[in-house]
């Protein structure tokens, strides 16, 4: 099919407005948050609800067009970027809160609902949506699903996979399904667990069915500030040992202090401290009132610089707005970040920390370390300028020889960012070769002519790869 | 092989018990060359409520694969082979101040690959999560003969498709699983039964918050709750004796009825991408 052809099949369904093909709109979306991979696109469509999102779909699926769905673009490891000459499918029009029910703990919403808008609406309700990426004032829902995103109340909570209940979706040439039911006991295949952290490969969700969870009673804050990371990660194990269940614990090294207390984001983090450690426990206040004096008698125990509560809602969300904020304000130390996320077996984290240590030597660049630490899961943040090919290459060497770490301390490469681009060469480091092709042929299942996000997530050939990537070479070293 | 004039033998005549992943493979590869057709199962538990409607030339049972592969206390985690009960996991755990939190009909008889094979509903679903939440990974056969992993170790891993929840949710059409790594969590510090009266399901669920609800339906407007520590400010209370309150929860659990989905219209071909050419379990080549 000739490309006007298409296009003006495809500008009838979305309206003229809302499909863009000059090259200043194209811009914004050449790239996500990692910007090491750049491809602009053929057009961007911006469908207003599902029935658009499908007929769309089925105009590329019939005209061998590849696309991919996206939501606000904040992923970190250019999962929904497509190959020159593709189409992305902007799902940001699609922000309607659709129902919210306080009885079943249940909200039916858009994918291009902002994550945290979820959760604003759901307030008046004593109810709330868990999962709480850094992103979370800006992304999506249908991408937070797309990518299985976590976020520092996963540890307590877990991850998005276990919140999507269901999902109006997609499929690459057009029809529509609902994969799973809108409680906890269905016991068919899980097409929906399938779906959650597929990449946008397998199914573009235009309606989630989700989870939603009660605001606890009680809230309490605490940051431990410590003369090393090494000891907040000790301080961490203990934590977990005693038997205590936090929300959230969560490590910055002095790097990111310094960061965050040099930013808008300045929370009153100690920069004298190695690192801090933030720990938010939750729930009924008997349980609450409980296990805080516990923990404390526990840090106690450490040599500790400094432990404070936070007292007010104000204070609490303070050290929130330090944390959250910390990608961005180690964003502005450098021209160019690289956000690494890896994971380890809790009770390796001091051993990986050193690591980067020792890779942040070899390399000369400068590391901050933000960390999920109840989850193992780290995000060594490189400072860098992409100008300087020597600086980027150290960088994805770097990035390569910390994931191979983790997979050897028996870990994974990836705990909530997902394969994308980023990472594609790596996960046969992780599976084996039995494995990667019975993913390989599930994904043949839903999406057969790999229309639908070609390339995503799994290994693909290099020259394929390297189509993508700003600086003309994958790091397999 | 063993004769089997039991339950199960109108759907399949005999069960043949693997005692090694090996040994299933092997028995997986055999049974393609000759042509027949094979029903995975545990200790057959389930069998009464989850028949297979097919019919096929033996049982594969994993109910004699029971070691516990590793239990990482530090990190709250453990590997699992299939056929290890839960009274057996719960023996591995004494001690170490953990649990696997669940609550299914049959947990106690059957063993856990068929409980999450199964995707049995968990009576702690609403405040600890369904039972596929527990599972990291683990180890697969697929009809084949080949083994393969799923997953990690490590809680959180969104590396490669979640495998895992697929195949869990498979009822063992898709592969025959060999071993769990599952998630554990702290025990809870104390445990007490009451029996609470609520005139409906909203007001029961919103005033009162207990660590754990255990509940068999919507509408049961009588509820059995098990929590540590819990206020309970409005509704009507009695505290119960422990050991009564733990023949009716049990009581609840087996009552509780379950009515099986039709098998996704994706089954047979999720199947055939599990093990190209080999018939799918349950059904002849």
């Amino acid at each position: 099919m000739k490309q006007d052809s298409w296009k003006a099949q495809l500008q009838e369904i979305v309206g003229k407005n809302y499909l863009l093909d000059t090259p200043a709109a194209l811009l914004a979306y050449e790239s996500d948050a990692l910007t090491l991979f750049r491809c602009k696109p053929a057009a961007v469509l911006l469908p207003a609800d599902a029935d658009q999102v499908s007929r769309c779909v089925a105009v590329l699926f019939a005209a061998n067009i590849p696309f991919a769905a996206r939501g606000a673009g904040t992923g970190l490891s250019g999962g929904a970027l497509v190959a020159e000459g593709g189409v992305v499918i902007a799902m940001t029009r699609l922000k309607k809160i659709h129902a919210l029910d306080r009885e079943r703990r249940l909200a039916i919403v858009d994918p291009g609902v902002v994550n945290l808008d979820l959760s604003r609406a759901a307030e008046k309700y004593g109810l709330r949506y868990a999962p709480d990426p850094a992103s979370q004032s800006v992304s999506t829902l249908g991408g937070n699903m797309a990518e299985n995103a976590g976020g520092p109340m996963c540890f307590l909570h877990g991850t998005t996979a276990n919140h999507v209940l269901a999902a109006d979706v997609v499929l690459p040439d057009g029809r529509c399904e609902t994969w799973g039911e809108v409680h906890d006991h269905a016991q068919d295949l899980d097409l929906r667990g399938f779906l959650c952290g597929s990449e946008g490969t397998v199914a573009i969700a235009v309606r989630l069915y989700l989870k939603l969870v009660p605001i606890p009673e009680k809230v309490v804050t605490m940051m431990a500030a410590f003369h090393s990371i090494a000891e907040a990660c000790s301080a961490v194990s203990a934590i977990v040992a005693a038997g205590l269940r936090p929300v959230a614990l969560e490590v910055m090294d002095q790097a990111t202090i310094n960061a965050v207390e040099n930013s808008v984001y300045r929370a009153g983090l100690p920069t004298d401290a190695g690192a801090v450690l933030i720990i938010e426990v939750e729930g009924p206040s008997v349980t609450v009132d409980h296990d805080v004096p516990q923990m404390e008698a526990l840090l106690e125990n450490f040599d500790l610089l400094r432990l404070e509560r936070a007292e007010t809602p104000e204070q609490r969300l303070a050290v929130w707005k330090g944390r959250k904020g910390a990608g961005g304000a180690l964003g502005r130390l450098a021209p160019d970040s690289y956000v690494m996320d890896g994971v380890v077996p809790r009770s390796k984290l001091t051993e990986i920390m050193d690591y980067v240590g020792v890779v942040q030597r070899e390399a000369g660049l400068p590391v901050a370390n933000l960390f999920h630490a109840g989850d193992g899961n780290i995000h060594p943040h490189f400072s860098y300028d992409a100008r300087d090919p020597k600086q980027a290459a150290a960088v994805e060497k770097a990035g390569a020889k910390i994931l191979r770490r983790c997979l050897e301390l028996g870990g994974s490469i990836s705990g909530e960012h997902g394969i994308g681009l980023e990472k594609q060469h790596m996960l046969a480091e992780q599976f084996g070769a039995e494995e990667i092709a019975l993913m390989e042929r599930l994904r043949r299942v839903f999406n057969p002519s790999d229309l639908m996000n070609p390339g995503r997530g799994l290994p693909m050939g290099k020259g394929c790869a390297e189509a993508f990537h700003r600086h003309g070479a994958i790091q397999n070293g | 092989m063993a004769d089997d004039n039991q339950a199960g033998a109108a759907v399949a005549p005999i069960t043949v018990c693997a005692d090694s992943v090996e040994h299933a493979s092997q028995l997986l590869q055999d049974a393609q060359a000759a042509g027949q057709s094979v029903l995975p199962c545990g200790n057959r538990s389930r069998q009464a409520r989850i028949a297979p409607t097919a019919k096929a030339d033996f049982w594969l049972s994993m109910a004699t694969c029971q070691e516990m592969l590793w239990l990482d206390a530090e990190d709250q985690t453990c590997e699992v082979q299939a056929g290890m009960s839960m009274t057996g996991l719960n023996q591995h755990l004494n001690g170490t101040g953990l649990e696997l939190a669940l609550m299914c009909r049959g947990a106690q008889t059957g063993t856990l690959g068929g409980l999450f094979m199964s995707a049995e509903p968990s009576l702690l679903a609403s405040s600890c999560g369904p039972s596929r939440d527990f599972v990291l990974g683990g180890g697969w056969i697929l009809a084949n003969g080949k083994s393969v992993r799923s997953g990690s170790r490590v809680v959180k891993s969104v590396a490669g498709y979640d495998v895992t929840r697929l195949l869990l949710g498979s009822r063992g059409q898709l592969a025959i699983n060999s071993s769990l790594i599952l998630r554990l969590r702290p025990a809870p510090r104390e445990l007490h039964y009451y029996s609470v009266e609520a005139a409906s399901w909203p007001e029961l669920r919103e005033q009162v918050a207990p660590a754990r609800l255990l509940f068999p339906s919507k509408e049961c407007g009588q509820m059995l709750l098990q929590f540590a520590n819990l206020k309970v400010q409005h509704a009507s209370l009695t505290a119960v004796d422990f050991e009564q309150a733990e023949e009716q929860r049990l009581e609840f659990v087996e009552q509780m009825t379950t009515k099986l989905p039709e098998p996704s219209p994706w089954l047979d071909a999720t199947a055939e991408a599990c093990a190209p050419g080999a018939a799918h379990f349950g059904r002849r080549p």
